[in-house]
């Protein structure tokens, strides 16, 4: 009945449960024939166990951390997505040529003397040009993109839809920013619209502005690190309502 | 958007998070700034987390980061008064034994020195493995596994002085072997 003496470090091994099973199996045996040692094995488990209990207890956690940590979790999970995203290198090169299309086509940009409008606006102007030339080449198009599911993982939330709007496609796009989802809706009042959400580096909350470029009028907000981009062939006031009508839902 | 709950949940993470906060500072309103700037830094830094790494270990890894720096700019500060009253368990009957017991611990636990009682609360309430817990603390093993004998020992010492004194004399069975370290994986 001997056991070989157990070094400190694999009694704390043990409390601690880094131990496989044969091992703990020794352990307890050596505990069993030494019930001082067990005592103070013992004495450690309910110092630990005291532990737990004393800090169970919440000790408060401002609203703020909350709010933070709601957009760490959101940013985390956009970045889980990207990457995996990144993985699909396909879909993105194949949305890509599509967005490069515009420059072939030499669409002209938003006016500079609006040189105010943030990036991700212009280019979501530039990608409904895009979305507007495929419609007009084939009036099926677009069609398909990616399943409405797949938007449930992303860290953006889309605004509800009023009445009459119906999406026809969901797609991943490339910006400046990293990549964003532009939807393409269907509307009774404006006919096709796109609809860009992006995830930005920034945190600022902007009401909807809109400028119109020619044909084409972008409406773009801001809510926390989320862009949005709504671009339709309509009067700038018209669209500014829309888009106040969806920024709201937001919140 | 429905909220989804799964792995990435930082606000799961919140309360283990406050805890180590208030273990390393001692105090509820430095905690919370703390915590506060562990979230702020692990917003900046996102881009350097990989997703197949797990968010706990992280988080801890910038939350003990973040406190080493803020210690940096204030060596002055350094006799703080233990006030573990202010956040121990106070509410119900003072005369009940058992929370009386669990606030002894928890004031013994955040005595100790702050390398022990982060070493601790890591492994014992936050129930890290040594592996990770090393990671999160930036030291080997080994140095981890001396901390927490160090705190074990300390914190069996104070309670010793109430309690029958059986385990004393076997702290180190064998007598003082170098320690063999035998762990899972």
């Amino acid at each position: 009945m001997t056991h070989p003496p157990l070094t400190e470090a694999e009694i704390q091994a043990y409390i601690d449960g880094e131990l496989d099973l044969p091992r703990r199996i020794e352990v307890e045996a050596y505990l069993e024939a030494n019930p001082p040692v067990a005592a103070q094995v013992m004495a450690d488990l309910r110092m630990r166990d005291a532990l737990r209990l004393a800090f169970a207890e919440d000790g408060g956690v401002r609203v703020a951390s909350y709010e933070n940590a709601r957009m760490l979790g959101r940013a985390v999970r956009w970045r889980r997505l990207t990457v995996r995203l990144r993985r699909v290198a396909a879909v993105v090169l194949l949305v890509g040529l599509g967005w490069g299309a515009q420059s072939v086509l030499g669409v002209t940009r938003i006016d500079p003397a609006a040189a105010t409008i943030p990036a991700y606006a212009d280019e979501a102007g530039d990608a409904y040009r895009t979305v507007l030339y495929r419609h007009l080449v084939d009036p099926a198009e677009p069609k398909g993109g990616m399943p409405a599911d797949a938007l449930a993982e992303a860290p953006i939330t889309l605004p509800d839809l009023p009445e009459g709007w119906s999406i026809r496609s969901i797609e991943v796009v490339p910006w400046d920013g990293g990549s964003g989802f532009e939807a393409t809706i269907d509307t009774d009042r404006f006919g096709l619209v796109t609809l860009f959400a992006a995830a930005s580096d920034g945190f600022d909350v902007q009401q909807p502005q809109a400028q119109r470029a020619k044909d084409v009028t972008v409406a773009y907000w801001q809510v926390g690190p989320a862009v949005y981009a709504l671009c339709a062939e309509a009067p700038a006031a018209d669209l500014l309502g829309a888009a106040n009508t969806l920024a709201e839902t937001l919140y | 958007m429905k909220r989804r709950k799964d792995d990435f949940d930082v606000i799961a993470e919140l309360p283990g998070l406050k805890r180590y906060a208030l273990v390393l500072t001692r105090d509820a309103a430095e905690a919370e700034d703390l915590l506060q700037d562990t979230l702020l830094k692990a917003y900046e830094g996102r881009r350097k987390w990989q997703p197949d790494r797990a968010l706990r270990p992280w988080l801890f890894a910038i939350m003990h980061n973040a406190h080493v720096s803020r210690l940096r700019g204030r060596r002055a500060e350094d006799a703080r008064i233990v006030q573990a009253t202010q956040f121990a368990p106070q509410s119900g009957a003072p005369v009940q034994d058992a929370r009386v017991q669990l606030a002894q611990v928890q004031r013994a636990m955040l005595g100790l020195p702050e390398e022990q009682r982060e070493a601790l609360l890591l492994v014992a309430v936050e129930e890290f493995r040594y592996q990770e817990a090393a990671t999160i603390l930036d030291i080997p093993i080994g140095t981890l596994m001396s901390r927490l004998g160090r705190a074990r020992a300390a914190l069996r010492e104070a309670a010793g002085s109430a309690a029958d004194e059986t385990a004393t004399d076997h702290t180190g069975p064998g007598g003082p072997a170098s320690p063999r370290l035998r762990l899972v994986e």
